[in-house]
Order: C-alpha cells, then sequence, then structure tokens
C-alpha cells in the first residue's frame, strides 16, 4: 500500500476505511510505500499501530519501504515501528523478501527448525 | 512577522489554519524542514485542544498567535477548554511493542520533542500554551548567494 502526501487528522480516518475490506482478505504481509509520504502526525501513527496489531493478530508481518526523513524523525522520536521493520528501498526489501522465502522453501524441504 | 488565528474550535477549521499557518511560515523564509515541523507542532495542540479541551464554540475559543522574531518562532495557542496542562503530562510508553501501543500520549510527546521550548500557564480561563523553536531562514542555511566577481581574469 503506498501513501502519499500527508497522513494527518483527517487523512487517517480515510486510511483507516480503506484497509477496512483489506481484513477480510488473507494475507500474511503487508507493506507500505512511504516513498511519497511526506508528513505524519500522531493520529496517522495511530493508524499504522492499528494495522501492525491487526497484522501481528494474524501472525503476518508489517513492514515499510523508502520512509523519507520527516516521516523517519517522527518515527524515531515515538519508536513507532520495528527497526527490522523499515527498509530504505524497494530493493532492500526484495533481497529481504528473498531471504524469507528461501528460508520457507528450505523448511518445507525438511529443516525441522522450520516446520 | 506575526500573524494572528482565531478558531471556532471546529474540528474541520483546523486544516484551514495549519495552511494559513505554513504559508505564513513559508513567507518568513523557514525551510521545508522546519515547516513541516510547524505544522506538525500546531496540528498536535490544535488535535488536543478540540478532541480532549472541548472548548465551547465561540468565534475565539481558540487563538493562535505566531511570531517570527531572528532566527526563531514562537507560537502561542490560547483556548478556553478544559484545563490541561502538557507539560505535565505522563510521557507514553515507547518500550512496548508497536503492534501492543494504542497511540496515546503520542501527540504531546512529539510536541516536547520537535520544540526547543514549551511552557504552560492557565489564565483568565484559558490554557496558554507557548512553544518556541529556532528556525533559522532557508536562505541562510544554505548559504546566501555571492555576488558573481571576476577574480580569474588575468587581466
Amino acid at each position: 500500500m503506498s501513501l502519499e502526501g500527508r497522513l494527518d487528522n483527517e487523512s487517517a480516518a480515510q486510511l483507516d476505511q480503506q484497509l477496512l475490506p483489506l481484513w477480510l482478505e488473507p494475507f500474511d504481509l503487508l507493506v507500505f510505500n512511504l516513498a511519497r509520504l511526506a508528513y505524519i502526525s500522531s493520529m496517522g501513527l495511530r493508524s499504522l499501530f492499528v494495522a501492525q496489531k491487526k497484522m501481528q493478530e494474524r501472525q503476518g508481518r508489517t513492514l515499510f519501504v523508502d520512509t523519507q526523513p520527516a516521516v523517519q524523525k517522527v518515527f524515531d522520536i515515538v519508536a513507532a515501528v520495528d527497526v527490522g521493520s523499515v527498509f530504505a528501498s524497494a530493493a532492500e526489501l526484495d533481497a529481504y523478501l528473498d531471504s524469507m522465502q528461501r528460508r520457507a522453501t528450505q523448511s518445507s524441504s525438511g529443516d525441522p527448525e522450520w516446520a | 512577522m506575526v500573524i494572528s488565528l482565531r478558531l471556532t474550535g471546529d474540528p474541520a477549521e483546523i486544516p484551514g489554519a495549519l495552511d494559513a499557518l505554513e504559508s505564513w511560515l513559508g513567507a518568513a523564509g523557514l525551510s521545508a524542514e522546519d515547516l513541516g515541523e510547524w505544522r506538525l507542532l500546531a496540528e498536535e495542540v490544535l488535535t488536543n485542544i478540540v478532541h480532549h479541551g472541548s472548548p465551547p464554540r465561540c468565534d475565539e475559543a481558540i487563538r493562535i498567535d505566531g511570531l517570527r522574531s531572528g532566527d526563531g518562532v514562537e507560537l502561542r495557542v490560547a483556548d478556553r477548554g478544559r484545563p490541561f496542562d502538557p507539560c505535565a503530562a505522563a510521557p507514553p510508553d515507547l518500550s512496548a511493542p508497536p503492534e501492543e501501543r494504542c497511540g496515546g500520549g503520542l501527540g504531546v510527546h512529539l510536541m516536547r520533542s520537535l520544540a526547543d521550548e514549551m511552557a504552560y500557564a492557565y489564565r483568565d480561563g484559558r490554557n496558554i500554551l507557548t512553544l518556541r523553536k529556532s528556525s533559522p531562514s532557508a536562505s541562510c542555511s544554505q548559504g546566501q548567494a555571492q555576488p558573481e566577481v571576476a577574480t580569474d581574469d588575468p587581466l
């Protein structure tokens, strides 16, 4: 999901609404592309917390890619996201997802640790 | 440079007030980074007032006064809502994992972190919150344009 412009008091409510139908779908990885998100306020953070919580409840993960400096600064101030879930670029995220997929493949081929 | 804005306490007025404030700060020469941080500070203050302070709707339920001087900006926000001192509010628990957080207290924490100074007083039935932040002009921080001088001319 790509976020653009400002995630503030107003647009956070819109994001919550847009995510609603998504929660009915089966998936275990939610990626927020923040390349074009220039601003986030506490109401926007709240929406991201809710999304992370919902993903956690379904044993899934939430990742953030291409966070811009102004948004990263706010993330850092409030420790809004797990450091390990932030990726500087789509290429970095792809490399991570590839390694996850390799592990999953290994586990299905009999590694008891990943079964 | 000064700006003065009056709000009735209607949440729908907040985006317009933030736009006006940002235009004023832009005209005052602030960098894009400082503009964003001031907008965020103001949004957190106003959202808190409207959603938690519940000021009675009137012509001047909230009054914002901005002053640009030297290398800094001072913003004073007065409101007629319930007394609330954000300087004394308990900090949020930042150690809990993100998926266990509810987002409470983040606005005040952002205000405290982004402002250089934050002062609160309650006078004449009004909360008065003053925020200060050093915000040099963008043109200064990028280095001032020098007039071209042909010093390399061998003649």
